[in-house]
């Protein structure tokens, strides 16, 4: 077992993996910028050490603070959470080099799936469905138009780099592609540092589905479920659900099969998620695997029961997978609610600022993940999420029950937040019936955009 | 104060005690004017923090969104160290130097008195050596890291009296 894991993250997952770590008896490290001295984190962790200041590119994405952080601390092992350097392969192969233990997957499996036009043809070749595009990146314009004309529109532009929603672009005709297909490659280019962009089928109306595997490194791979997360704006999840719902039982095996087909087929260690579309007609293709922990993971630790961090710092540390396929069972229905400092009645502007009045919801079957406190400083710096308010009941219906008590309790006062929006969701006809599609978000904001309740500012 | 090139603001505060300066104190206005030039002067200088200081009183300021030129030499945040004495930190997370090479003298030793601009140390980050930096000129009265020790980012190295 890892002695100390120094925690390369901020925010909910830094909490959560700290909160692993102890009942592991692992020693924590959270590494820090400037602008979370005061955090939850830092606070709960058997030591900190300060990265650098506020902007990550000098803090939480700075290699060398890391590396060095981890040398002063003593840090056998580094828990990269989501977002920041967790699916740099980089990183994790600077780990490997130094003997330090990357509680993830290896460098050369990120590096796989990261590229995400590489990815679509190791799931073809595993014998998973790929959606109709560009068997390679584009190498310009008209090779993207000759495509896009071959598979037909509308069709989706994306950056080969692409992570977290950025990177995509629908064009819905042949008129809209040229100045698409600029923006995108000049976006990517700029953001992701790789340009190449990749084209495939846009599927309208479908469902976004994925399915969480767990690897160890003795090649044993299972899968714990899918989750449908299908509301979404921007391409950013914002209410995920375990299992999901409406789905055949026959497609939800092939899913769930497919996933390790992917894991297997580059010998995938540590926790990971195979995402796909599904379409109308029960079509469903492989669109990326996501090498890391996901926000909505604690969905699947609810419904199954395993615990994926307390599992990703094991197989870190080389034990074989304690759960068997069969001993997997979704036991419950989970729902979680992304809690965003955003104002969904302004374009999802951000708001930063101090937290007063803060009430977090509780009672039965409610878990809330977050690193807020009363008097916290909600920093401008970094993403936007502020708590995951998680629903879990033995029916779908008892849990959206759930999540919609603790959204009423819910009060965080001092900014802006998007719960008014969660419980709109929460009064829709196909979120209830479990009949949503991937537009559901522009539906709610089209009824209930304008309209806000009070005592959530 | 850090990289400002500014002489120290007097700055007014009541200390939760009276709501009326104290006699021979600046209005809220020449407060006001005082922090507004220390934020401009940020914008002309490498410092991201800067700390204005008048007995117990002090204001903060840190500019978040400013990246440090590649190659531009780091200016050490510098602090209270307690006692009206100034510290003097680490710019970057990495290994203090007391000297510019092996066996090579350390650059200061306590008691050595300092101007400002002049350099207190290094710090190494993956082989680019970061030089510590004190903006105060005064006496050195405490070495608070180790040769070679790894220190993190805004540790106190360094404990100057301002003369």
């Amino acid at each position: 077992m890892l002695k100390t894991i120094l925690v390369a993250n901020r925010g909910e997952i830094a909490v959560r993996v700290v909160r692993a770590c102890r009942d592991l008896g692992v020693r924590s490290v959270v590494a820090y910028s400037a602008a979370d001295r005061d955090s939850l984190a830092v606070e709960l962790a058997d030591d900190a050490v300060c990265l650098g200041p506020a902007p990550a590119g000098q803090s939480y994405q700075d290699i060398s603070a890391i590396l060095y952080a981890c040398a002063r601390t003593g840090a056998d092992g580094v828990h990269p959470g989501y977002g920041f350097l967790s699916e740099d392969p980089a990183f994790a192969a600077t780990c490997e080099e130094v003997g330090l233990t990357f509680v993830g997957p290896s460098s050369g499996h990120i590096g796989a799936m990261g590229d995400k036009s590489l990815a679509r043809t190791t799931a073809a070749r595993a014998g998973v469905p790929v959606l109709p595009g560009s068997a390679a990146p584009v190498r310009g314009l008209a090779e993207a138009t000759e495509v896009a004309a071959r598979i037909g529109y509308p069709v989706a532009l994306k950056a080969v780099a692409g992570a977290g929603g950025k990177g995509i672009a629908v064009v819905g005709t042949p008129g809209e592609l040229a100045a698409a297909f600029d923006e995108t490659t000049r976006a990517a280019g700029a953001v992701l540092a790789d340009p190449r962009v990749y084209v495939e089928r846009f599927l309208p109306r479908a469902r976004h589905i994925e399915v969480q595997v767990l690897g160890d490194r003795h090649g044993t791979v299972v899968d714990l479920g899918e989750r449908d997360c299908s509301v979404q704006r921007r391409h950013q999840k914002l209410v995920e659900e375990c299992p999901a719902p409406a789905l055949d039982t026959a497609l939800r095996e092939r899913l769930r099969t497919a996933a390790k087909a992917c894991a297997r087929e580059i010998g995938y260690h540590s926790a990971g998620t195979v995402e796909f579309l599904v379409g109308a007609d029960g079509s469903a293709y492989f669109i990326e695997m996501n090498t890391r922990l996901q926000v909505e993971h604690p969905v699947t630790e609810q419904s199954t029961g395993v615990d994926l961090v307390e599992w990703m710092i094991r197989i870190a540390s080389g034990e074989p997978l304690g759960p068997r396929q069969e001993d997997i069972r979704l036991r419950a229905h989970c729902v979680e609610a992304r809690v965003t400092a955003e104002d969904h009645t302004s374009g999802w502007r951000s708001s930063a600022g101090r937290v007063t009045g803060l009430r977090l919801p509780a009672g039965p079957g409610i878990r809330v993940d977050t690193h807020l406190f009363d008097g916290y400083f909600v920093p401008p710096h970094y993403d936007s999420l502020l708590a995951k308010v998680i629903a879990t009941g033995e029916t779908r219906e008892q849990a959206l029950r759930r999540l919609g008590r603790a959204l009423h309790e819910f009060r965080c006062d001092g900014v802006r937040t998007n719960v008014d929006f969660h419980r709109a969701l929460l009064r829709t006809t196909e979120f209830q019936a479990g009949t949503h599609r991937l537009d559901i978000a522009d539906e709610v904001l089209a009824v209930a955009g304008t309209s806000g309740e009070d005592g959530n500012r | 104060m850090s990289g400002t090139g500014m002489e120290p603001a007097s700055l007014a505060t009541h200390n939760g005690r009276s709501a009326e300066p104290a006699p021979g104190t600046p209005a809220l206005e020449t407060v006001i004017d005082a922090v507004a030039a220390v934020v401009r002067a940020m914008d002309d200088s490498r410092a991201t923090r800067v700390r204005v200081r008048v007995g117990e009183t002090q204001i903060e300021v840190e500019s978040a969104e400013r990246e440090r030129a590649p190659g531009a030499p780091a200016v050490a945040d510098t602090e209270d160290g307690g006692g009206g004495q100034v510290a003097i930190s680490a710019p970057v997370v990495g290994v203090f130097y007391r000297g510019p090479g092996p066996g090579e003298p350390p650059f200061i030793e306590i008691g050595s008195t300092v101007s400002a601009g002049q350099q207190l140390g290094i710090v190494e980050a993956m082989k680019l050596m970061n030089p510590v930096v004190t903006d105060c000129a005064g006496v050195v009265r405490a070495i608070q890291a180790e040769d070679g020790e790894i220190v993190e980012y805004a540790q106190p190295l360094v404990l100057v009296e301002p003369s």
